[in-house]
């Protein structure tokens, strides 16, 4: 999934509260967001147990608006195309409905539940993987009334291989199409839709060469959201696109807002997520990050029932964290982002050298230039805590800002030639840069050169193997709610090609590759959730490819008026399924 | 005056055509890297890169690309290949590589405000800074004078980045006495758009009047000790005829040079204005685009700018000669 690149802002004003988050910085901001030893990690409702319709939010009324404050328009809404993060949120929460969803936790740190929305169940597989069947519910209907087909699914993922489709996820286009040859129904006319069918109006057959247990996942992206042929037109459905969720088009002007209303045609008997409170819920799309603190914190007029998409802006941050009234309103907590500094194992061979590099970094430089302890918090696991089975350890205990002396005692009678760090040549890569240079050069245990590297070229860089960079700072979130999604993509060995890598430390055991591999293939994936985090306990007390750094949080602000809210764990943003607007 | 004028735009083509080239060779010789944008922060294996880059006509030789993107113009084309090309009919400026949209579209839609903000603070800060600088050209030394020296001086250390924000903050957040900046369509709601408009048109008139009262004042005072002024006094005019009639037209010229080159650089978006009030014009939208290695937007909004400026300057040269009979266009 993409995070939102934040847009350029001009803020004379943010200097001196910057350094706001320098004050305390302890680790009670994370409790309730590691998930607790004897709850389940992830539910995977394969039976249709979740209950329709979804049961109701207490407290909550009909009426009113909700109103979304966001710095920019989406840059698709065309379902296939829907990649980032807020996109998702709120496409899926209001108006493209997906064969499986997930049932976000309302809690922090209970289970996430993935279940079926239109179809039945998570999906039922009877070879292991290689084939899944999904049947859809009665009931289900387009805005325009027209009841929802099996032929209509296949179609919406047909054009996910294709250029609609292009910007989109490409798991499944990739499992069932290796060489990608279609192109999509509106260009390979007639031809079927690789690995996909529709047997009769009701059911979803997808079938695979090798069996692949995330596919109930990877169906949550709105590559499955229907669309039906006679509708689609091309380009202009990013913004004529017919709704199957309880919200459909109102009035929509790029750039500017848009502005959606109660699809009649949406029944909550077959939705086992959604509600339809608000009557009305308008994006404005004009509103940048200091803008929609401002309004929100104030939360006068229609802004009462606002939702701000940003986090809030650096220089209220201190105002916000200070006031009890204003923290009350602030939707915060753990997001799946989790940033690292690989190690290149090829370069950095001896283990006790890695561990002293681990001791050396100072976690509190690097959270006061993120802006804080609000939206940033030391890490010392692999996995994000939101990740099903993350398992809370340190495996190297030590201060925020680092535990020089026992780096030293590591390095007694090593020597290690001065290392290079490589960075992305931007504001943000240069101050990383800078506080890994202070933070490794004290005391003189290491040397560190520091290699800039031009933003057009930095992935394809770090990416190619054998590379000269021995550190290398990263960040990842988890594309999918499963160990896999990190631990399998970032520290596969059996996955290093010569170019486009994602394990940057080139990390590569044998062990560990073919634990790895039995955790993949394991169909029950609630079990497996465990293994991860025991796995990535091992990784990190045994081999230490990465140093982890932080976690990142996300702090944002609602509304006086604004009920039922709460963070989704898995987009980073409001969740708006159970939103209303209180009277 | 025609020969003069057709001269003059020649020149401004040819001024255009190389700033579309040079945008073009910059755009691919700098850090661009659309499709890896498009990928996030995460190493894109190779297949979607190049699915990507094909998708938005990327693998082509710069040449070729240019070509097409100005042949484009003029023509229209068809952007993509087979089924899926979009027909983008003339003047076609290509589609956002974000969002797919035709960048003409887009434009339009930021047009307007850029346009507002121009027409708004400019006839503001050219009421208030000529009037200022000629009131106090002639009480020279009096406490207008001083309060208008000191008002250009602090006009023009102040930036509007600074200036906006804290405007913002203070008379919208704070005390509220303020309408939140924001931009309506004059035509939907005219007051709406009076008064969502009215607090970038005071900052960023207020700012730029500085400037004229500054050039005003100057022209002014030097124009006063001319000859034909002393001329004109002596013949017994009224010191209002002598001021209005002789001296301001006589020193409008450089006023007027001023004016047309700030509206022309307002029209094609003004970036800092619109992104301190949030006004979604021409010129958030570029540094939107620059920000996103968005092309096609990047092209449109500069070529924008350029062709504004440029016409500006040739409507300004053609003033002079309505303006100073002493001027001869050739």
């Amino acid at each position: 999934m993409r995070h939102r690149v934040r847009a350029l802002a001009i803020s004379a004003l943010a200097i001196s509260l910057a350094a706001a988050g320098c004050s305390k910085t302890t680790n009670s901001d994370n409790k309730g967001e590691g998930a607790d030893s004897n709850k389940k990690a992830i539910v995977v409702d394969k039976e249709g147990k979740t209950p329709v319709p979804a049961p109701e939010v207490e407290g909550a009324r009909k009426g009113g608006q909700l109103l979304i404050l966001q710095d920019g328009d989406f840059e698709h809404l065309s379902p296939q195309q829907i990649y980032v993060g807020d996109a998702i949120n709120y496409g899926t929460g209001l108006f493209h409905r997906t064969l499986t969803a997930y049932k976000e936790p309302v809690k922090q740190g209970d289970a996430i539940e993935v279940v079926g929305d239109l179809a039945t169940n998570a999906g039922v597989t009877t070879d292991g993987g290689k084939t899944w069947k999904f049947t859809l519910r009665d009931g289900i209907k387009f805005e325009d009334g027209s009841p929802i087909t099996a032929k209509d699914v296949v179609f919406g993922l047909g054009l996910s291989y294709g250029k609609f489709g292009v910007q989109g996820p490409q798991y499944l286009q990739a499992a069932a199409d290796p060489k990608r040859e279609y192109q999509g129904p509106t260009v390979d006319k007639g031809k079927p839709v690789p690995g996909v069918k529709a047997e009769g109006d009701k059911t979803v057959v997808i079938t695979l060469e090798k069996p692949e247990q995330a596919v109930p996942y990877w169906l949550t992206y709105p590559i499955s959201t229907p669309v039906q042929e006679s509708k689609f037109n091309n380009e202009k459905y990013e913004t004529e696109f017919q709704s199957s969720g309880p919200y459909k088009i109102k009035e929509y002007k790029r750039d500017s807002h848009l502005i959606l209303d109660r699809n009649p045609n949406w029944d909550p008997k077959t939705d086992p997520i959604r509600h339809q409170y608000p009557d009305t819920v308008k994006f404005d799309f004009s509103v940048n990050r200091q803008n929609q603190t401002q309004r929100v914190m104030a939360s006068t007029g229609e802004d009462a029932a606002a939702i701000a998409v940003s986090d809030v802006a650096q220089e209220n941050l201190a105002t916000v964290a200070a006031d009890p009234e204003l923290e009350k309103r602030v939707i915060q907590g753990a997001t799946p982002y989790a940033n690292y500094i690989n190690m290149n194992y090829d370069r950095i061979k001896d283990v006790d050298v890695r561990r002293a590099l681990v001791f050396m970094y100072d976690k509190s430089a690097a959270i006061k230039n993120a802006g804080g302890n609000k939206v940033a918090v030391p890490s010392t696991t692999l996995m994000a805590p939101v990740v099903p089975g993350y398992k809370k350890y340190d495996a190297y205990p030590m201060g925020e800002s680092g535990d020089v002396a026992k780096a030293k005692q590591l390095m007694t009678g090593k020597k290690v030639e001065k290392l290079t760090y490589c960075f992305v040549n931007t504001t943000n890569g240069q101050k990383a840069a800078a506080i890994v240079k202070a933070s490794f050069e004290r005391d003189n245990v290491f040397q560190v050169a520091l290699k800039p590297i031009d933003r057009k070229d930095y992935y394809t860089t770090i990416g190619k193997k054998g590379n000269d960079c021995d550190l290398v700072g990263s960040g990842w979130g988890q594309d999918w709610p499963d160990g896999e999604s990190t631990l399998g993509v970032l520290f596969d060995g059996t996955l290093i090609k010569d170019e486009g890598n994602n394990n940057y430390s080139y990390f590569n055991e044998p062990s560990i590759n073919a634990e790895l591999k039995k955790l993949r293939e394991m169909t029950d994936r609630e079990a497996a959730a465990k293994a991860y985090g025991e796995l990535d306990e091992k990784i990190m007390k045994e081999f230490v490819p990465v140093i982890p750094t932080t976690y990142t949080r996300h702090y944002s602000l609602i509304g006086t008026k604004v009920g039922g809210a709460f963070l989704s764990p898995l987009y980073s943003q409001v969740n708006v399924t159970r939103i209303f607007v209180k009277a | 005056m025609l020969r003069y004028l057709i001269k003059r735009s020649l020149i401004a083509v040819i001024t255009l055509l190389m700033i579309s080239i040079t945008t073009f060779w910059l755009f691919f010789a700098g850090s661009a890297n659309p499709a890896a944008q498009m990928c996030g922060a995460k190493a894109c294996d190779a297949a979607k890169i190049e699915r990507i880059n094909k998708s938005l006509g990327l693998k082509d030789p710069i040449h070729e690309q240019y070509g097409r993107f100005m042949s484009g113009i003029f023509t229209g084309r068809e952007i993509g290949e087979g089924a899926d090309a979009i027909k983008c009919p003339a003047p076609c400026l290509g589609v956002s590589f974000r969002t797919s949209e035709p960048v003409l579209d887009i434009i339009e839609r930021g047009l307007p405000v850029s346009a507002s903000i121009a027409v708004g603070s400019a006839v503001i800060s050219v009421l208030l800074g000529v009037s200022l600088g000629i009131a106090s050209a002639l009480k020279r030394g009096g406490w207008l004078d001083k309060f208008s020296i000191g008002f250009a001086l602090t006009g023009a250390s102040l930036q509007i980045f600074f200036l906006g924000l804290l405007l913002q903050m203070v008379l919208v957040y704070q005390l509220k006495i303020w309408d939140r900046p924001r931009y309506v369509p004059p035509s939907e709601d005219f007051l709406g758009w009076l008064s969502g408009m009215s607090l970038p048109w005071v900052t960023l008139g207020v700012l730029s009047a500085a400037t004229y009262a500054r050039f005003a004042r100057a022209e002014m005072l030097e124009i006063l000790s001319e000859d034909f002024v002393r001329t004109a006094r002596a013949k017994g005019l009224t010191p209002r005829a002598v001021n209005i009639k002789h001296a301001l037209r006589a020193s409008l010229s450089s006023i007027v040079t001023i004016f047309g080159l700030q509206l022309g650089g307002l029209l094609g978006g003004a970036a800092i204005t619109e992104t301190t009030f949030d006004m979604p014009g021409i010129g958030k939208l570029a540094v939107k685009a620059v920000g996103d290695d968005n092309l096609p937007i990047v092209m449109a909004t500069v070529l924008l700018a350029a062709f504004f400026v440029v016409l500006f300057n040739v409507i300004v040269d053609a003033m002079y000669a309505v303006i100073d009979p002493r001027v001869k266009l050739s």
